[in-house]
């Protein structure tokens, strides 16, 4: 059934593959002679069926690729992976002989974040892998539920010489499709028919592999794909809709949660009554039940069929003290209604899908499942259980900017947007005096955090061992120094959601300043974020992600040593853009010298076009943190 | 790694008297309040009350089984202690039956939330593989406990052992062994654990051993854990029954993989005669070389799969023709190799020191972890299932300690084989190298350096970049060489580079030789120049005080590093502190200088050369001399940190 053109027997046209490949790639050890996906879909007795079959064809161009042998195929519950064939084909004696793989293992994913996982994987290995063999593999991929369609991704880790993806179906079955991230308009599309059958088909040549950056944007904000859905299809007593505006998606959605069992228990009511305090006003209510979940249920995900969609009753999740995204955000929503307050379930994808309900109104677009309260005055509160820190008011970082399905009831319901952090609520200060003495820089520093800084900072000072904190406080304070010693330090707030987390520290820092013929050389710039982080302008290709918007400020005090007078101070420094800015000013206090840094970093992605300005900036950035503070004796 | 062998050894077990009696089935104390504990137990984020294991083996049907039970009582005094303890992984490989679980949560005032047994999930793979069973423990809150136990009724683990220590502290920490009447099982506590004593009753032998207030054991640098860890190792070692012999001694197990690794079919004789002559030997050049050939070609066309178990795995014919192999297979096809070359070669096998390491002194199978070949001739070692490692050198975690040696021997046209239990020593300090030669000038407004940078990686130190480097495309060995020099300076300008896999005789090594500017290493202070020499060496970590350490000394590998920094001082200027560059830290003890860092300099006109020395020659150190060996790694931290001071003259 597939391609029958590069089938073994092909043998002439096959051995000029291998030579007009390895000439085209001459660096590559490996390339897809062809990637291509066939999606299926039928009507059989008012059903709508889909399936997909996969097919790729890879050539070994250099000797020594058997570390990239072993392959596995993903499936899970609504995926089911069928007549799966995978084989080799060995370049013998001027043509290829089929060498089959008989030993195809199905395992369990053993993912981290998801405690229990229906997702498995078949594994094998190809056998005879060398220069000039082929290894080929073909599967069956069935979609248990047309709304899981997904399409198809162009980019892959190997280079591909043919890229293909079509749709079988037929005049019965309407879809949308949408070809994203092809600027250079490198995939062609078909449509053709023959009766009531009907083809669509995507073709391109010569796709690069993507590329894995840091700090990159997800993979479909910049790998071309093409999204698909079927937005209805004839039955015999008229047309079905199945993902037909977002009027379905969200009817499907509402009927997860609309048959759930959310009765407050006993147990939830005695929890409302007891956060209750008199004079608390329906927004403090509000707070105490999102903190009260942050703080109670632990974050335990299972995914099992349709419970990766249906959450747990409030009453059950309640008593067992455990759940994942959808449990919580219905527990707040139960626990909101056992006080009297209106909470709705709320459906939205997280950054890393690039997608709007607007524009994609699939099960593609989401992966994620808050709660919504909507106060008096109309403003929108996302409740994201899952964030153990994040303070009542601020969305979880990693929903910013995203559109939020928040239902009000069966029929009703609005996409509203998240709204992205400020730099101004996201900010952390650093306070800090040294002294000099005997080659050490002694000093106390009194940092404090606030918003996203504090979120993520509280989940690595939330710890047993000390070590650990100990790790992350050198880490944090970073005074670009191997002899940085952190004596003592004391974190306050820690489990206060509405107060920002204060660390007090007393450190030293050895062999930091230098004593040369009665000068005093010393660098007051002890923390140097971002020196030299300059970005691959020529190479990188993807977009540079920043998990939040934020701004720092840092405050050093140098106490002159007695004897000393200050020879010379540095200049001033500063550097604006729109999306980044730093200054750095010294303050001769005749006794203490000033230093006074503040840093802002204004975006979540920096596009391409914008990393010469950023380089710019932090080349002048860096040269600004060279320069040292001269002391004379008087 | 090397599967253990679980016999299916039960006929020769069955006793002609009783099989004993029955295993007892465990269980609990059903109705309690929480563990009682003083108010500094009380105070502990994570406290561990009971953690006890128990392994009752048995005879039924003809089938030697144990009994393997688990049973653990841990309070939560936060968040992370909740975190760690509300999700139960019972691995079911190879397990025949779960035969009891229960669990349940004590909230902070006593309250008892029980496990509904409805909610347990199973992950399973196809077939034999690997299988879990997982729960999450309910209604569970800080202030609380968790309890729980299970008990797995599988296959007799014939070798065993049980960690009686954990990163947290231990109230109780108990064992029980029990086992038909007619067998014994011997023992080996470590790290102090006590020896379990035997007691015998209703026709079983049962062993018992407990201690209290078990201190929790950090992780500590130049340290393994889990050596360090009470542990106690046992074995099944008498059946007498039939003899009084004692079973699966070293001997035995030399015999046993001898054959395992040496016997083959007249298939795979045929199969393996053909691909040695694809192999290119020359039996002119020195044996070294003739190794290294085979080496090489096998390990670049044959796929080590760590997955690929079981017959196809390991079968000549079939590894020959699929080019897939076990780690078995391989070390199979390696010795059949050198075999019928009439290149003497032995198997070693020994444990692993990022594990536990090897025990000479207690013949339990479980520390025969890992293939080794040895040459006699030569008097080296190859490692056959790893890609990355090149004869001569084999993983430095298989080194520095025992290992059995399994010499064929020959008796009467018998194939036997002798066990011995020598040293395998380590990778000497010069072997992993990692040296320096770097020559830096200045631009005329000395706002930025040229620098030449070479540097040669010696051994383990170049272990994942020779062997990979001919797979990398071009624009990936770009990257590859940015990501070494990114290593040294934050912001290199490079100018031309070239690096290249360096054989040797000695060991395979890797040369990298990249110019580049950089503004990294000047800072100024109004008309001072300084330059931040230290640095040029690469960030170099310091160790820190830690007056609470309790394990000794012990390096992955001994590491030498031969540095030379040339300085071309600019012209008109003058260095005003050149002696900050002299260092001398040296570790010494009975048998000379072990480690050391020194540093010296010398100025000949416009130039000034840097020569520094470091090295480590020894993998151990004592507890007592952990300040001292401190001082030796800090040493280059405290070169890091010279700055020398250019002023006009």
């Amino acid at each position: 059934m597939f391609c029958v053109t590069l089938a073994g027997s092909a043998a002439a046209q096959s051995g000029d593959l291998w030579t007009t490949l390895k000439d085209k790639y001459p660096d590559e050890p490996i390339v897809y002679i062809e990637r291509s996906e066939t999606l299926n879909l039928s009507v059989k007795d008012d059903s709508l069926y889909a399936y997909a079959d996969v097919f790729e064809d890879v050539l070994h161009l250099k000797e020594q690729t058997t570390i990239a042998g072993s392959k596995r195929v993903y499936g899970s519950y609504f995926r089911e992976i069928k007549d799966l064939k995978a084989k080799t084909l060995v370049w013998e004696k001027n043509k290829y002989k089929d060498f089959p793989v008989t030993e195809i293992k199905k395992k369990f994913d053993e993912d981290n974040d998801v405690f229990y996982d229906d997702s498995y994987y078949y594994a094998f290995s190809y056998p005879a892998i060398a220069a000039r063999n082929r290894t080929q593999l073909e599967y069956r991929d069935v979609i248990k539920d047309a709304r899981f369609i997904t399409g198809f991704i162009f980019a892959s880790y190997l280079p591909q010489a043919k890229t293909k993806y079509t749709i079988r179906t037929t005049g019965d079955v309407e879809i949308f499709f949408q070809v994203y991230n092809d600027p250079d308009n490198k995939i062609s599309f078909k449509k053709s028919g023959k009766g009531n059958n009907v083809t669509y088909e995507w073709y391109a040549t010569d796709v690069d592999r993507y590329r894995s950056e840091d700090h990159s944007v997800a993979l479909r904000y910049y790998a071309p794909h093409v999204v698909v859905y079927v937005k209805s299809y004839n039955t015999s007593t008229g047309k079905k809709s199945v993902l037909s505006g977002l009027d379905d998606l969200h009817r499907w959605y509402n009927s997860f949660v609309a048959t759930l069992d959310n009765k407050p228990s006993e147990q939830m009511e005695q929890i409302v009554k007891s956060l209750k305090a008199e004079g608390d006003t329906e927004i403090d209510m509000v707070r105490k039940i999102f903190y009260w979940v942050q703080d109670n249920i632990q974050y335990i995900a299972f995914e099992d069929g349709m419970r990766g969609f249906i959450p747990n009753s409030g009453a059950f999740v309640c008593e067992k003290r455990y759940g994942d995204c959808k449990d919580m955000a219905n527990l707040i929503v139960s626990m909101l209604r056992a006080a009297g307050i209106k909470g709705y379930h709320t459906w939205i994808g997280t950054r890393d899908l690039p997608y709007k309900y607007t524009d994609v109104p699939t099960p593609l677009v989401d992966n994620h499942m808050i709660a919504t309260y909507i106060s008096g005055d109309g403003q929108y509160y996302f409740l994201d259980g899952t964030s153990s820190y994040t303070a009542f008011g601020y969305p979880s970082s990693m929903i910013q900017g995203k559109q939020a399905l928040v239902s009000f009831g069966p029929d009703r319901y609005e996409v509203k947007e998240v709204p992205v952090i400020s730099a101004a609520q996201n900010t952390s200060f650093d306070s800090v005096t040294v002294t000099l003495a005997k080659g050490e820089v002694k000093g106390t520093g009194r940092w404090t955090m606030n918003g996203f800084h504090k979120v993520f900072g509280s989940y690595r000072m939330d710890r047993s061992e000390d070590d650990k904190v100990r790790e992350y406080l050198v880490g944090l304070i970073d005074m670009s120094s191997n002899k940085f010693f952190l004596d003592d330090y004391k974190v306050s707030n820690l489990h206060d959601h509405d107060k920002p987390v204060v660390i007090d520290y007393n450190f030293r820092l050895g062999d930091y300043y230098k004593e040369v013929g009665g000068e005093i050389y010393v660098n007051l710039n002890l923390n140097k974020l971002n020196y030299n982080r300059v970005i691959d302008a020529g190479t990188r290709f993807t977009p540079y992600e920043s998990e939040y918007e934020y701004t720092r400020e840092d405050h050093y005090t140098l106490i002159i040593p007695e004897g000393y007078k200050i020879e010379y101070l540095p200049p001033d420094a500063e550097e604006s853009h729109d999306q980044f800015s730093f200054s750095i000013r010294y303050e001769n206090q005749g006794d203490r010298v000033t230093l006074t840094k503040k840093f802002s970093s204004n975006y979540l992605t920096l596009p391409r076009k914008e990393f010469e300005s950023w380089n710019a900036f932090v080349r002048k950035l860096s040269e600004a943190y060279k320069e040292s503070i001269i002391l004379s004796k008087n | 790694m090397i599967m253990m062998f679980r016999f299916l050894c039960a006929l020769l077990l069955v006793s002609c008297v009783a099989q004993g009696q029955a295993v007892k089935p465990y269980a609990w104390q059903s109705d309690r309040g929480l563990t009682e504990m003083s108010a500094t137990e009380a105070q502990l984020p994570e406290y561990i009350a009971l953690h006890h294991m128990q392994f009752d083996y048995a005879l039924e049907n003809d089938q030697f089984l144990m009994y393997a039970t688990l049973h653990r009582v841990v309070r939560l005094n936060n968040n992370e202690a909740v975190q760690r303890n509300n999700r139960i992984v019972i691995p079911m490989r190879g397990v025949l039956e779960l035969v009891d679980l229960k669990a349940r949560a004590l909230t902070k005032d006593g309250k008892v939330v029980s496990f509904d047994k409805a909610n347990l999930k199973e992950l399973k793979d196809e077939g034999a593989g690997n299988a879990v069973r997982v729960f999450a423990m309910e209604g569970v809150e800080i202030g609380g406990e968790v309890e729980y136990y299970y008990t797995r009724k599988m296959p007799a683990d014939l070798f065993n052992r049980a960690f009686m220590q954990f990163d947290v502290p231990v109230k109780r920490s108990s064992l029980i062994v029990s086992c038909p009447g007619h067998l014994e099982f011997d023992f080996k506590s470590y790290n102090s654990f006590p020896a379990p004593e035997k007691s015998n009753a209703e026709e079983r032998n049962t062993y018992t051993a407990s201690l209290d207030a078990v201190p929790g054991i950090k992780k500590e640098e130049f340290s393994n854990y889990d050596a360090n860890r009470k542990r106690v190792d046992f074995k099944l070692a008498y059946n007498y029954a039939k003899s009084k012999a004692r079973l699966f001694t070293w001997d035995d197990a030399a015999k046993r993989y001898q054959s395992v690794v040496s016997e083959r079919t007249k298939d795979e004789d045929k199969a393996l005669a053909k691909f040695v002559k694809s192999l290119d030997d020359d039996t002119a050049t020195p044996q070294d070389a003739r190794i290294k050939n085979v080496e090489f070609k096998i390990k670049t066309s044959i796929q080590i799969d760590k997955e690929h178990r079981g017959e196809a795995g390991s079968n000549l014919e079939t590894i020959i023709k699929t080019r897939l192999a076990s780690e078995e297979g391989i070390t199979r096809l390696l010795y059949g190799v050198f075999a019928t070359l009439n290149i003497p070669c032995h198997v070693v096998i020994t444990g692993d020191r990022e594990s536990v390491g090897f025990d000479g002194q207690f013949d339990s199978w479980s520390y025969l972890a890992n293939y080794l070949l040895y040459f006699p001739d030569t008097k080296k070692f190859m490692s056959p299932d790893l890609f990355e490692m090149r004869y001569p050198l084999v993983p430095p975690n298989l080194t520095a300690m025992q290992g059995l040696f399994i010499e064929p021997v020959s008796v009467g046209g018998l194939n036997s084989a002798l066990a011995s239990v020598k040293d395998i020593p380590p990778a000497s300090y010069d072997v992993n190298t990692d040296n320096m030669d770097v020559t830096v000038s200045f631009n005329s407004d000395m706002s930025a350096n040229e620098v030449r940078f070479k540097r040669y990686f010696g051994g383990i130190n170049a272990q994942y970049l020779a062997p990979y480097y001919d797979l990398m495309p071009e624009n990936k060995r770009n990257e590859f060489v940015m990501e070494l020099m990114k290593q040294i300076v934050p912001d290199p300008e490079i100018v031309k580079w070239t690096a290249k896999p360096a054989q040797s005789a000695l060991v395979d090594g890797f040369d990298l030789d990249v110019t580049f500017t950089s503004a990294h290493f000047i800072e100024k202070a109004g008309p001072r120049v300084l330059l931040k020499v230290g640095e040029m060496i690469g960030p170099q970590v310091e160790m820190y005080r830690d007056d609470s350490r309790t394990t000794g000394v012990e390096n992955d590998y001994n590491r030498g590093y031969d540095r030379v920094i040339n300085i071309n001082i600019p012209v008109g200027y003058k260095i005003k502190n050149p002696d900050d560059l002299n260092m001398d830290v040296r570790y010494k003890d009975d048998k000379g200088e072990p480690y050391l860092f020194v540093s010296t300099y010398k100025i000949d006109g416009d130039k000034l050369a840097v020569n520094i020395k470091e090295y480590y020659k020894e993998i151990f150190a004592p507890l007592s001399r952990y300040e001292d060996f401190r001082k030796v790694i800090n040493a280059a931290a405290d070169f890091n940190k010279i700055v020398l001071v250019l002023e006009k003259k």
